[in-house]
């Protein structure tokens, strides 16, 4: 069956997983803490570039080579950081604040790798997943939220040892971190409707793949979901707001979420028919074959050619929709690549 | 459809045909690798120590002869008392127990032929005082000397030619008395008896591929079996013969047979879209009983050997029809074309319930394949096409019948109910060890959102009750009938090879003409960390069913696995609670006060009753009163279970309507099934139950 389907690779949701501290030393008051502290914080301001530049990579270039090559980089310069970090000792016996750098770097360094499994039950996002994809996203969101917390435990403890020792923190900004900011802000908007318009793009891929075998139980039950997805993601989208003056996003999005609204609510319901005429016209084919030339009356002549008529009609129609919908389907992504691509390059510094 | 129609002809039902197993499998065995594949990976992790070898043992012995026709006590403590240990256990040549058992066996049947010959040589007494006991479920109670042995015949050959005659009577619908009858057709039915008798014990004897691999056979598969009733070796035979008959595009009529501890010919399997299948009549473990050609006597395959049965429904005739045994003892007749089977054609019919509310009904009396056809689309499909026409026909609510169905595979029992359910996981299998998998609805969203109703019974089995525990775990479908038989395990397979390993392709690819090993990997719980096996699937509406005489549930089965409660439970999206209680109560309230199921109630008394003192007379007056009452009764019974619905009548779905009724067998057929749908007096209840889960919704 000829359904064309997903002849464009969508780029992949970003996450921005780059944490960084913004403050810097004043007003040393003792010699030692203040090395000490310095030494620790700046072991893991000196990886914002390493992490940045792959970050950077990861969203500009479409060299995959290039990327991987910019995470073995920053893997290499996180496990510097550990094997520094491990070197060191305790600041008089008091080594909360080392062991929290320490449990940050580590499970950064899982994070960049994507090794999950260290930090997250994958069993049982496995469990709570519908499929690999919905499994990655979420495998993904839990280790985020695992480095946000340890990079939160490291800024408490960090504080602490602050105020133990009579050392006052300030706030810092430079180029790069204003940069990372602004990138994060812009990835954050992007990943957010995205995920709203994948969730309907990935649940028309299992259409698809139901319609090519021509499971009729499968398309329905595809069908529904579709419809479902899209019209809460039409509503969702409607709500967002545009990105600083920039609404190329919502709009594409909001085109394609309406295409696959009428595929699954107009179109398809045509493809059901024409397989359920199908099965009507294999039965009638086969009675037919078995009967005796004297049950072959007119009257079941007229049938049959009736049955055959209707499958003819409805091979025709489900021809003519599929071969729309697989032109509609090409222009609607290649639309929504285009417009990623211009957003990322407009928001996202280099 | 299953005609549930008790027939006239329910004294054969008294007949003991208790001989052993002809299972065609385990061509080239091997027992030690058998018995470490099962140690490796069988869910039990049961060690073979001295109390499994005792087990398997007795277990043997009792395969050989389950009810005590051959050996006598003697020969039994005589062989128990041969010790075996670890090392000798899985051999052939070293285990002197296994040896002596055979070497006497052999001589014990070669001797009941004897037996047979001269008792049937001389004239027998019929008006003597003495009975004999059936229904002999446990342990065999052997004949202490010969001359006993000699005595049990005798009234095992008695009983044989009363029950034939009297069937022959009640057929010949004569006027003369039962005696006369008799006399007159003695010494033909004795004669037939004697030959269909000493042809069974030749069946073992000769077994095409030797004695000796039979009784290995025979032996291997009792130490599977002591791991848990559901392992088994198969052989390649047993498992080519299923696969081609599949593929076949050779005309058939649909069904493949086998032989079980009975000596019986039974359905092995219903082929998806064949005759069998859409006669709707016919299910996996019935018994075949006879074979009728039009214009030609009825052929009683009694003492048939398996390709002796295929010969006589594969003659020339393109019609045949069926005499079946269903598990519950009905007895049933059923007509089948012979035609070519294409699963690229829809295999299933539903039909629309019109009353004061219109429901949909479907029936799967089979999940299609126990083995894996890649490519070809399963039931669950089938079903979704069934009930998308069904909504074309506005119904109001749905039946899914799945009684009798004694199950298939664990992937189509999961596509099935996840045509009815929206997403999450369905069901966790946990295998030997603490590991498992959680089984999750393949597709996202459903095919119907609106009431349904789900019918089991004791006899729905494996993947058809785990259809019914998913739907009542997510709350999704009032489950009604009886509770379900109770297998909960999954099983897998793997070729009997010395480094086998697990299942993969390349393994099953080297097997060759080897055997498989079919065993338990896990055991299945829901989602609340309960399980049904052993115990079944409990509905929430229990409506009375005819009683099955030799009733077996998985928890009566010899070693069957007792699952624990599983720690782990997961969350799922529970629809509503159904308010099953209320319905139960007003589903009781119509029971207790119909004519119909009291007619239930008094042919389950009945059986009951027969089951507890199974003694039959041999005394020809005393048989033909016993038999005649029952005869009367049970036509009475009938006619009160067995009546038009007065609350619905049945149709087929407009979409098929007109295509299905133009051939003129499919026609007679499709007006069978109607007529069984409409007098069914479990459908008539359940359409009722349908009524008022849709009012109290």
């Amino acid at each position: 069956m000829e359904n064309g389907n997903m002849k464009k690779v969508l780029r992949a949701a970003f996450v921005f997983f780059i944490c960084f501290m913004t403050y810097s030393i004043n007003n040393a008051q003792e010699d030692r803490p203040v090395d000490y502290i310095d030494a620790m914080s700046g072991v893991c301001n000196d990886l914002l570039k390493d992490t940045w530049e792959h970050f950077s990579v990861s969203v500009h270039s479409k060299d995959m080579q290039a990327i991987v090559e910019s995470r073995k980089n920053c893997e290499k310069a996180i496990t510097g950081s550990i094997e520094k970090v491990n070197k060191a000792k305790s600041f008089k016996g008091d080594d909360l604040y080392r062991q929290s750098v320490l449990k940050y770097l580590n499970i950064l360094h899982s994070v960049i790798s994507q090794d999950y499994s260290k930090i997250v039950d994958m069993q049982q996002v496995a469990e709570e997943s519908y499929d690999n994809f919905e499994a990655y996203i979420l495998a993904q969101k839990k280790a985020k939220e695992k480095l946000n917390e340890s990079f939160k435990m490291l800024q408490n403890a960090e504080k602490a040892f602050a105020v133990k020792y009579n050392i006052i923190l300030e706030n810092t900004e430079s180029e790069l971190i204003n940069k990372i900011k602004k990138a994060s802000e812009a990835v954050d908007y992007y990943n957010k409707i995205y995920l709203i318009f994948f969730k309907s793009f990935k649940q028309e891929a299992y259409l698809l793949d139901a319609w090519r075998t021509g499971d009729v139980g499968k398309i329905e039950q595809n069908r529904k979901t579709l419809t479902k997805f899209s019209v809460e993601g039409i509503k969702k989208i409607s709500s967002e707001k545009k990105y600083i003056d920039d609404d190329s996003l919502l709009i594409e999005c909001s085109r394609a979420l309406k295409f696959y609204k009428t595929e699954a609510e107009e179109k398809i319901p045509f493809v059901i028919d024409y397989l359920m005429k199908r099965e009507s016209f294999e039965k009638m084919q086969k009675s037919f074959e078995l009967m005796d030339k004297s049950e072959k009356t007119q009257a079941v002549i007229d049938q049959y050619n009736a049955t055959v008529n209707e499958f003819n009609l409805a091979i025709e129609k489900s021809n003519e929709i599929g071969e729309s919908l697989n032109k509609e389907r090409a222009d609607i992504v290649d639309k929504v690549n285009s417009v990623i691509a211009e957003f990322i390059d407009k928001h996202v510094p280099k | 459809m299953i005609k549930r129609r008790l027939s006239k002809t329910v004294i054969i039902i008294f007949t003991v045909i208790t001989f052993n197993s002809t299972n065609v499998f385990a061509e080239k065995n091997d027992g030690a690798i058998a018995i470490d594949l099962l140690q490796q990976y069988h869910y039990s992790g049961l060690k073979i120590d001295n109390k499994i070898i005792d087990d398997v043992k007795h277990d043997f012995l009792e395969n050989l002869d389950k009810n005590g026709f051959f050996f006598l006590k003697t020969d039994i403590d005589e062989l128990l008392s041969i010790p075996v240990d670890t090392d000798d256990f899985s051999s052939f040549k070293q285990n002197a127990f296994y040896k002596k058992s055979v070497q006497l066996y052999k001589s014990r049947l070669t001797e009941t032929i004897q037996i047979v010959s001269d008792i049937c040589s001389k004239s027998l007494d019929y008006y003597t005082d003495e009975t004999i006991t059936v229904f002999k479920k446990n342990s065999a109670d052997y004949p202490a000397d010969q001359n006993n042995k000699k005595l049990l015949w005798n009234k095992i050959i008695k009983l044989e030619i009363l029950s034939r005659v009297y069937n022959l009577y009640i057929d010949s619908k004569t006027t003369e008395s039962m005696k006369s009858f008799l006399e007159k057709n003695e010494t033909q039915v004795k004669t037939e008896v004697e030959k269909i008798e000493k042809h069974r014990i030749e069946n073992i004897l000769n077994y095409s591929e030797g004695f000796d691999r039979y009784m290995r056979q025979i032996y291997l598969n009792t130490i599977v079996t002591r791991f848990d009733p559901h392992s088994m070796i198969l052989s390649s035979k047993q498992i080519n013969r299923l696969i081609s008959e599949l593929s076949s595009q050779s005309d058939s009529f649909g069904i493949t047979l086998n032989i079980d501890y009975y000596n019986n010919i039974i359905i092995e399997q219903i082929i998806p879209g064949g005759s069998a299948w859409k006669s709707g009549s016919i299910n996996k473990g019935d018994i075949l009983l006879s074979v009728q050609v039009p214009g030609e006597p009825e052929t009683d395959l009694s003492g048939y050997n398996i390709s002796e049965a295929y010969d006589c429904i594969n003659g020339k005739s393109n019609i045949i029809t069926l005499k079946i045994r269903k598990k519950n003892s009905l007895i049933i007749t059923c007509k089948l074309l012979r035609e070519k089977i294409s699963s690229s054609n829809s295999i299933m019919t539903s039909y629309v319930l019109d009353g004061n509310k219109k429901f949909g009904y479907i029936c799967l009396p089979a999940f299609y394949t126990d083995w894996n056809t890649p490519g070809q689309l399963g039931c669950s499909n089938d079903v979704a096409k069934e009930i998308i026409k069904l909504q074309r026909d506005k119904i109001e609510g749905l039946i899914l019948d799945l009684r009798d169905n004694s199950g298939g595979s664990i992937a189509e029992a999961i596509s099935l109910a996840g045509l009815f359910i929206d997403e999450g996981a369905m069901a966790v299998a946990f295998s030997k060890n603490g590991e498992y998998i959680v089984y999750k609805d393949p597709s996202r969203g459903t095919i119907y959102d609106g009431p349904l109703i789900v019918m089991v019974n004791r006899q729905s089995a494996s993947a058809s009750e785990m259809v019914a525990s998913i739907l009542k775990d997510y709350n999704r479908a009032v489950i009604v009938g009886g509770q379900t038989f109770g297998k909960g395990s999954a099983q897998d397979m793997i070729p009997v090879l010395k480094d086998a390993g697990k299942y993969s392709e390349s393994a099953l690819k080297r097997a060759g003409d080897n055997d498989y090993l079919n065993y338990t990997i896990s055991i299945i719980y829901n989602s609340t960390g309960e399980s049904y096996q052993k115990t079944g699937v409990i509905p929430h509406v229990v409506i009375p069913e005819i009683t099955d005489i030799n009733s077996i549930k998985e928890e009566k089965l010899k070693y069957c696995i007792a699952p624990g409660k599983s720690l782990k439970t997961i969350m799922i999206d529970r629809n509503p609670y159904i308010k099953s209680s209320l319905l139960a109560g007003k589903s009781r309230a119509r029971v207790s006060s119909s004519n119909r199921f009291k007619a239930v109630s008094y042919i389950n008394a009945g059986i009951s009753r027969l089951s507890s003192t199974p003694s039959v007379f041999l005394n020809a007056d005393k048989f033909i009163r016993d038999s005649q009452a029952r005869f009367a009764s049970v036509e009475k019974a009938n006619k009160n279970i067995f009546m038009k619905s007065n609350v619905f009548s049945a149709r087929l779905n407009s979409q098929d309507k007109d295509i299905l009724l133009l051939n003129s067998f499919i026609k007679e057929i499709s007006k069978e099934n109607i007529k069984h749908i409409e007098e069914d007096v479990c459908i008539d209840e359940v359409y009722k139950i349908a009524l008022d889960y849709i009012n109290i919704k």
